[in-house]
């Protein structure tokens, strides 16, 4: 029922049906991408080169995950900080948990749209377009490359953990949607460029433990098992270039997500509730 | 009566008189609620951000056993400056303070409280406007100040007399940072229902304003506020190199971009219709 009419409350927005739109568009232009590798007519109408077509392999999939993932953020900018926030600055969570109905229903039932909505735009069309690349390709190309599809999986899972647990703290931290969305644009930006500061002040990769932008693609990279080349270790200004220094290895980077997540469904369940001291 | 005591009853019920005490008590009332604890908690945790990352950043060298002074050096913090300082710090700290200052008041439902008070709206938009630039000055040209004397405190050197004069310019570009950023966000606070998405579209703006060609890169602040950095910042590979302007020149083209800015918000502010419906 939460879920219901937290969809009746968003489904109007044309700003969400903008963003779904520029998610399908993506997904098509990636599917266009990969049927072309298998279409000789198109090749030969379009004089195409098969070996100048993007390659189809795990930065294919990586690319096509970090744009949906943007267009996720957007879309729990649009859905997260209202569903929280109307009914806490209402004092309306009272009236909830009034019913059968404990905070964990309450908080799933809110998040369930988001939830639904960011799979609809991450990993159901990243397994879609791996089924189709798969289904072309044939010859055990699916099993051979089943971590791609493991990686999509749960990389998507990693980025709502990411933004989406945090956006729920948030809102029912700061009550106002305004402020709510506010400090989730902060969340999103602010910490990167400290992460990038300490990374030169020190040269040093673990300032990125700082960035959720970082934590998660540390995390992508190692699902889909891609390793960043690194740069010749040349001193510069009698230190190593960033390049060269071994990156933060990918279990760091779990384990600051999980307390990450951790701490923000611990701020959600401290916040949820449903009598509230008055202030004098 | 007396002469003296008939003389004070007539100033005393001045209309101007009473306006301009009236105007005063405003300003000072719209003063101190920017400065509240519970509003400016964030603001001052993020004017303090990056005197505590040049703390961390020291102390973390000194623990390595390096000298922090080589470290901390005048292109580093010139650096910091550009990146924490203008493009986050004073950006998202303007956003959030003057988007609050009309749009804060709409969501919390108290802007008709503002406009029982005997003084025009004109002038309580221009009372608030000038409020949120004291707390913005304050505030970030405090945090500025306090990151620079963090720099030379890890550096062990007394500052000499240039680098008081270079003080002073880094605390007076933070402070035309704080008006030209202020300026707009508080007339898209005043004007546009939903300020953030905008915001946002500012900052990615400001952000690329180096990809941008030399004329397209005069529509925006940032390039302004590059003219007058006191330090130098080094040119992006793949961008465009800024067109030559001369120190008078960007100073008054954000005088006049702050100026307009805050009119048009004013003016807004002045006819702005209340209705709660719809604000969270």
């Amino acid at each position: 029922m939460l879920a219901r009419l937290s969809w009746k409350q968003v489904r109007g927005s044309r700003l969400l049906m903008g963003l779904l739109s520029a998610a399908a568009i993506s997904w098509l232009v990636f599917a266009i991408l990969i049927y072309l590798h298998f279409n000789t007519g198109a090749i030969e109408l379009l004089n195409l080169v098969v070996s100048r077509l993007v390659p189809i392999n795990s930065r294919f999939f990586l690319t096509f995950l970090g744009i949906q993932a943007v267009l996720a953020f957007f879309l729990v900018l649009l859905l997260v900080p209202p569903v929280f926030s109307r009914d806490l600055a209402h004092q309306a969570l009272a009236y909830y948990l009034s019913r059968p109905l404990s905070k964990l229903e309450y908080a799933w039932g809110k998040l369930a749209v988001a939830a639904g909505l960011l799979s609809a735009v991450t990993w159901i069309p990243g397994l879609l377009l791996f089924g189709l690349q798969a289904g072309l390709e044939g010859q055990g190309w699916g099993r051979q490359h089943a971590h791609i599809a493991v990686a999509l999986f749960l990389g998507s899972l990693i980025w709502m953990a990411v933004i989406a647990l945090p956006a729920a703290a948030l809102s029912t931290w700061m009550r106002r949607r305004l402020s709510a969305t506010a400090a989730l644009l902060g969340w999103f930006f602010v910490p990167g460029i400290i992460a990038g500061i300490i990374n030169r002040g020190l040269t040093t990769p673990w300032g990125n433990l700082f960035s959720p932008l970082s934590l998660a693609r540390i995390a992508w990279l190692a699902l889909f098992q891609i390793t960043t080349p690194s740069a010749h270790p040349v001193l510069h200004h009698g230190r190593m270039p960033l390049q060269a220094i071994k990156p933060v290895p990918a279990w760091c980077a779990y384990l600051t997500i999980t307390m990450l997540a951790a701490v923000c469904i611990a701020i959600l369940w401290r916040r949820l509730e449903p009598i509230r001291g008055v202030r004098g | 009566m007396n002469s003296s005591a008939a003389s004070l009853t007539h100033d005393a019920f001045r209309p101007q008189r009473d306006a301009g005490r009236g105007f005063r008590a405003w300003l000072a009332y719209e003063f101190k609620r920017a400065l509240a604890p519970r509003r400016a908690g964030a603001l001052v945790a993020l004017a303090l951000l990056p005197a505590a990352i040049i703390l961390l950043l020291g102390w973390v060298a000194r623990w390595h056993g390096d000298n922090p002074a080589s470290m901390l050096s005048p292109g580093f913090y010139a650096r910091l400056f550009d990146e924490l300082l203008l493009r986050t710090v004073v950006f998202f700290g303007c956003a959030w303070l003057f988007i609050q200052l009309v749009r804060g008041e709409l969501t919390a439902r108290t802007l008709h409280y503002a406009w029982l008070v005997p003084v025009r709206r004109t002038r309580l938009g221009g009372g608030k406007f000038l409020a949120g630039m004291g707390a913005a000055l304050l505030l970030f040209g405090g945090g500025t100040l306090l990151s620079r004397l963090a720099i030379e405190y890890m550096r062990d050197l007394p500052p000499a007399g240039a680098e008081w004069g270079t003080l002073g310019g880094y605390v007076g570009v933070a402070a035309l940072a704080c008006l030209g950023y202020g300026a707009v966000f508080f007339l898209l606070g005043a004007g546009v229902r939903q300020p953030l998405f905008p915001a946002l579209a500012f900052y990615g703006w400001e952000q690329i304003n180096f990809l941008l060609p030399p004329w397209l890169q005069r529509c925006s602040i940032i390039y302004y506020l590059h003219a007058l950095h006191p330090g130098s910042i080094p040119q992006h590979e793949w961008g465009f190199v800024p067109p030559p302007i001369s120190y008078g020149a960007a100073i008054a083209w954000l005088l006049g971009i702050g100026a307009l800015s805050a009119w048009l918000g004013v003016r807004r502010f002045a006819r702005l219709e209340i209705s709660y419906g719809g604000e969270e």
